[in-house]
């Protein structure tokens, strides 16, 4: 095979798929890109097995072919190559040569037989979603993501339509046992019964999804087949593995019967607790929160070092109330929040807290709360 | 200390998930063999103690013939609301025109005539329709401390087969399908130290696996074997 291509659209071509590519080389094959061309476009193709990409970009195609090469090695040559067209072609033995200007690299390929197959994408039952919609739920969702991957069905986000007659309801929930989030929009169009029971989107691919709804503008494509969930955008389509698994019923943990509700402004509380969790341990970053009528009280103490409180004002007018919290669970649902005020429900000392955006029903998070 | 979210575990009941080994194999082999639809069999009663896997089965046999399951851990609230109400129909009720009787934990009936009477008539109505029976309890027919004489002879009349599950495969077996209910991932060397240290009972192997997956969820760790003997040791 052998084709010529500018600089600029290989590097972007093979940027993209860096993560997606196996690093922990338990098949070599994985860590390979597959380049084919044909049809006067180039594609390359990643896969790790869980999640595949594959992307087609313009070319000028001298002779038709496919090989496939070390993903990592490729784009690090393609980064330093001067602005000009590369010159891509094989040779024998699966060798590799590739030219830039005056530069001229020449590398080991490995057979495009043994990499696995992509599968054909049919462009049937596809949902249409706009980029901002996703990028939002997942952003307020995927901090709560679980990583240990013995709790393989906390490892994603939990993703289910709702049919509400003319409109559907997008939601998507993670947990990691401490706390959970839970986001939901409105979306156009009806959903399969894939999502209609709910799926587990992995976090691997999810964060794919994430990076290419912060690409450029236009409309994500999401659409189900054999375990698999398929999304496209543009030039590039994305399979991922769903997770074999039942997510919890998260419906069951979400409190009821919190009614005691605090008004409280989102900058004021945010900075508060960075400030307050400078002092409390390194490994639970629990603070104090005492609930006091128009009265939030901060604290920290560490008997290492010393302790802090901070006086906040607030809309309460209920009991005195005290419950302690690893401040990070608080400071990462309110990084996620722009609304200027935050709504916090609780109950007492050992049940969880709900956090919302006092103006909008969108979006909440319940955390766990810590005990001494 | 960070407390977490206590998920219902949702345990998955079927003829496929079921974990068959030495002890059990003639419960299932039973089971099975009721619950087809050409098979003549109709009346099955299996026993063991608590954790063999009575209730899988029990539950797997409703699901393939779709009956309702009754266990007598709801006796209590069945009877409270007419307790003192002559002749309490309410298990007759409750069973209604089902397909078939399927009862467990028949060594919770409580001591009382009124309700032995009951499922005396019960027993009869089904028999006779021809449909379906299946019991369970914790001991052989025999040993039931409440149950009409009888009914202990009408049971020896089927098939009745005890459950057994204390050797050591049975129940490495068991606690991998125990950890799969609840989403985890349990090495070998994990339940080999479960099987070593922890009493050799189902509920207590089950406990002490709680145990390891609410340490390993509240201190976000993996579950290794260092992780598990600290739980075992808390």
């Amino acid at each position: 095979m052998e084709f010529k291509i500018s600089k600029e659209i290989f590097l972007k071509a093979l940027q993209r798929i860096q993560g997606i590519v196996e690093k922990r080389n338990t098949m070599p094959i994985l860590s390979n890109a597959l380049l084919e061309v044909g049809n006067e476009q180039l594609f390359v193709t990643a896969t790790d097995l869980e999640v595949g990409m594959k992307s087609s970009y313009p070319t000028q195609v001298i002779r038709e072919g496919k090989i496939t090469v070390s993903a990592k090695k490729l784009y690090e040559i393609v980064k330093e190559m001067p602005d000009e067209e590369i010159h891509f072609s094989t040779k024998e033995n699966d060798w590799v040569e590739i030219v830039c200007g005056k530069a001229r690299f020449n590398i080991v390929g490995l057979s495009s037989d043994e990499f696995p197959y992509f599968p054909k994408v049919k462009e049937e039952n596809f949902i249409l979603f706009k980029n901002e919609i996703l990028a939002e739920m997942i952003e307020k969702t995927s901090y709560a993501i679980c990583y240990d991957e013995t709790k393989y069905n906390l490892n994603g986000i939990f993703i289910k339509g709702i049919d509400e007659g003319e409109e559907t309801l997008l939601r998507m929930v993670a947990t990691d046992g401490h706390r959970l989030s839970v986001s939901e929009k409105r979306i156009e169009g009806k959903v399969g019964p894939e999502l209609a029971k709910g799926v587990i989107f992995p976090k691997k691919g999810i964060f794919e999804l994430k990076k290419m709804t912060e690409e450029e503008a236009g409309e994500i494509m999401l659409g189900f087949m054999d375990n698999s969930a398929v999304i496209k955008k543009g030039n590039t389509v994305v399979v991922m593995r769903l997770i074999d698994g039942e997510f919890p019923d998260y419906t069951k943990v979400i409190p009821a019967q919190n009614n005691c509700n605090v008004l409280i402004g989102r900058d004021k509380f945010l900075h508060s607790l960075k400030r307050m969790a400078i002092l409390s341990s390194e490994k639970f970053k629990g603070i104090k929160i005492d609930l006091n009528p128009q009265l939030v009280i901060i604290s920290s103490s560490n008997p290492e070092l010393g302790e802090a409180r901070e006086e906040i004002e607030a809309q309460y007018e209920g009991n005195g109330i005290s419950a302690r919290f690893n401040a990070k669970y608080l400071i990462d649902v309110l990084s996620v929040m722009e609304e200027r005020e935050v709504e916090l429900k609780l109950k007492d000392e050992l049940s969880p807290v709900i956090m919302k955006a006092a103006a909008e029903d969108d979006f909440m998070a319940v955390i766990m709360p810590m005990r001494l | 200390m960070q407390l977490i979210f206590d998920f219902p575990v949702v345990s998955r009941y079927s003829f496929e998930n079921f974990v068959v080994c030495g002890g059990n194999r003639t419960a299932y082999h039973f089971a099975t063999r009721l619950a087809s639809e050409d098979g003549t069999e109709n009346l099955l009663y299996i026993y063991g103690p608590e954790g063999c896997g009575k209730t899988h089965l029990l539950t797997a046999i409703c699901d393939r013939i779709g009956a309702n399951y009754f266990s007598f851990r709801d006796a209590k609230e069945l009877y409270a609301a007419d307790v003192a109400t002559e002749g309490s129909m309410s298990l007759a009720e409750r069973v209604g025109d089902a397909t078939a009787l399927v009862l467990d934990d028949l060594h919770l009936l409580p001591d009382r005539q009124d309700f032995r009477v009951e499922l005396w008539e019960l027993f009869n109505r089904f028999y006779t329709a021809g449909k379906k029976i299946v019991m369970a309890g914790l001991m052989h027919p025999k040993e039931l401390p409440h149950l009409d004489g009888h009914l202990t002879s009408r049971l020896l009349w089927g098939l009745v087969a005890g459950m057994d599950v204390s050797d050591d495969e049975s129940r490495r077996m068991i606690l991998k399908k125990l950890a799969e209910d609840r989403h985890m991932l349990l090495s070998d060397e994990v339940v080999d130290q479960m099987l070593l240290r922890v009493r050799r009972d189902i509920p207590s192997l089950l406990y002490a696996l709680e145990g390891i997956n609410r340490l390993a969820i509240a201190t976000k760790r993996k579950i290794t074997l260092k992780l598990a003997k600290e739980a075992l040791d808390q």
